[in-house]
C-alpha cells in the first residue's frame, strides 16, 4: 500500500513537471503614475491590453488621492 | 403636503428623438465622503427606447471594432490612434430599455467579459409626487417626486418644460425629463448637464448590436437581472473571480507606486450597485 501511495506522489510530480505552463509578463504604466506588473498564462493582444489599461485606470487611477468630487 | 399620483405614461413613438448628458456622482464605499464622477453619461430616448451610456465607451468600442481583427490585433492604426483620445476607465455599464415590449437589460464589461442581464418586466417607479417646485441650476423650473426603486429610495426633480418620461439608468416614468437624482444615503447622484434634440437615430440599435454580437475575443454571460447582478457585484470585488470570468489565469502581481513603492495588488476592491443588494433578499 505505502508502495502504491510513492508511485501516485511520483507520477503527479512528474505531471506536474511536464505541465508547467509558460507566463507572459507585463507591467502596465498608468496615467497616475502607478506601474502594475501582472504574468499571464497567454501572450495579450493588442485588444487586451487595452481593456486590462482600462481596468487598472479604473480600479488604480479613478480616484486615486481619495474621492475626486464634491456635488455642489 | 405631498399629492399621492399614479402616473400613466403614455409612450409616443412619434416623439422627438433626445440625447441627454448626466454627469454620474457615486461610491465605491459608503464611508467615502466625496464621489467618483463619471462625466459623460448619455441617455439617449425615442418614444420606444431609451440607452443610457457612457460616451466615451461609446466612442472607444466604435473605434476599437474598426481597429482590432478577429484576433485582437491591430489592423487599422488610424482607428486605434483615436482610441486615446477617449477617457480610460470610463464606465461600460450600459442600460437600454424598450417601453413598447416593457422588457430591459443591463450590460456589464469586466476586461474581456460581457455580462447581460435581461427583465421582461419593466416595471414603472410609483413615483409620489410633492408640490415642491425650484428652479435648476440649467435655468428649468423643476418638481420633486419620489419613490422606492430596485433598493433604494429615490428623490427626482423633473421638469416639464421636456416632456420626456426616461431618465438615467433605470429611472423613468417621472413627468418630464430627471434633472437632478439622488438616493437617500447619498451614494449616488445624477446630475443633467444638457439636452439636445437628435435628427439622427439614436445609439440605441448600434449599443445593443455591439454588446449582442458575438466578438471572438470576448466571453459572454447572459442571465436574468438577479444572477447577472449577484455575478457583476461579484466580479467587481473579487479581483480572482473577474479574471476568472475573462478566462485568465494571473499568478500574484504586483503595483509599483510613483514613490516607487511595491505592493501586491489586492484581491479585493470596494463597490456599491445601484440595484441594492437588500433588493434581492
Amino acid at each position: 500500500m505505502k508502495k502504491k501511495f510513492i508511485f501516485i506522489a511520483a507520477t503527479i510530480m512528474a505531471a506536474a513537471g511536464i505541465a508547467v505552463a509558460a507566463e507572459y509578463h507585463y507591467g502596465f504604466i498608468l496615467s497616475c503614475g502607478q506601474t502594475i506588473y501582472r504574468s499571464f498564462d497567454h501572450p495579450l493582444s493588442e485588444t487586451e491590453l487595452l481593456e486590462w489599461t482600462d481596468l487598472f485606470e479604473d480600479t488604480r487611477c479613478a480616484g486615486n488621492d481619495g474621492p475626486i468630487e464634491l456635488i455642489d | 403636503m405631498c399629492i399621492i399620483a399614479l402616473i400613466t405614461m403614455q409612450v409616443c413613438a412619434e416623439a422627438q428623438a433626445i440625447r441627454a448628458a448626466y454627469k454620474f456622482y457615486y461610491k465605491k464605499d459608503i464611508t467615502e465622503k466625496g464621489y467618483y464622477v463619471e462625466p459623460d453619461m448619455m441617455l439617449d430616448y425615442d418614444g420606444r427606447t431609451a440607452a443610457f451610456y457612457s460616451d466615451a465607451s461609446y466612442h472607444r468600442d466604435s473605434l476599437s471594432v474598426l481597429a482590432f481583427d478577429n484576433n485582437g490585433n491591430i489592423k487599422d492604426n488610424d482607428a486605434y490612434g483615436q482610441i486615446f483620445n477617449y477617457r480610460t476607465g470610463a464606465s461600460s455599464d450600459l442600460v437600454l430599455i424598450d417601453f413598447e415590449k416593457k422588457s430591459f437589460e443591463v450590460n456589464y464589461q469586466e476586461v474581456t467579459a460581457y455580462i447581460l442581464g435581461k427583465s421582461d418586466n419593466l416595471e414603472m417607479p410609483q413615483w409620489e409626487l410633492h408640490d415642491t417646485t425650484t428652479t435648476s441650476t440649467l435655468g428649468y423650473e423643476v418638481k420633486m417626486t419620489t419613490a422606492d426603486y430596485l433598493g433604494r429610495k429615490w428623490s427626482v426633480w423633473y421638469t416639464e418644460e421636456i416632456p420626456v418620461p426616461a431618465g438615467p439608468w433605470l429611472l423613468w416614468g417621472a413627468p418630464g425629463l430627471i434633472v437632478y437624482a439622488r438616493d437617500s444615503e447619498n451614494i449616488f447622484t445624477f446630475k443633467l448637464l444638457n439636452v439636445d434634440l437628435l435628427d439622427a437615430p439614436t445609439r440605441y440599435d448600434n449599443l445593443k448590436k455591439h454588446y449582442h454580437d458575438r466578438q471572438p475575443h470576448m466571453r459572454y454571460y447572459s442571465y436574468n437581472l438577479k444572477n447577472a447582478e449577484n455575478i457583476h457585484n461579484r466580479a467587481k470585488r473579487d479581483t480572482k473571480f473577474n479574471d476568472e470570468l475573462s478566462g485568465t489565469h494571473l499568478s500574484d502581481s504586483y503595483v509599483v507606486n510613483k514613490n516607487g513603492e511595491k505592493e501586491m495588488f489586492p484581491s479585493t476592491r470596494s463597490y456599491i450597485p445601484l440595484i441594492a443588494e437588500a433588493y434581492w433578499k
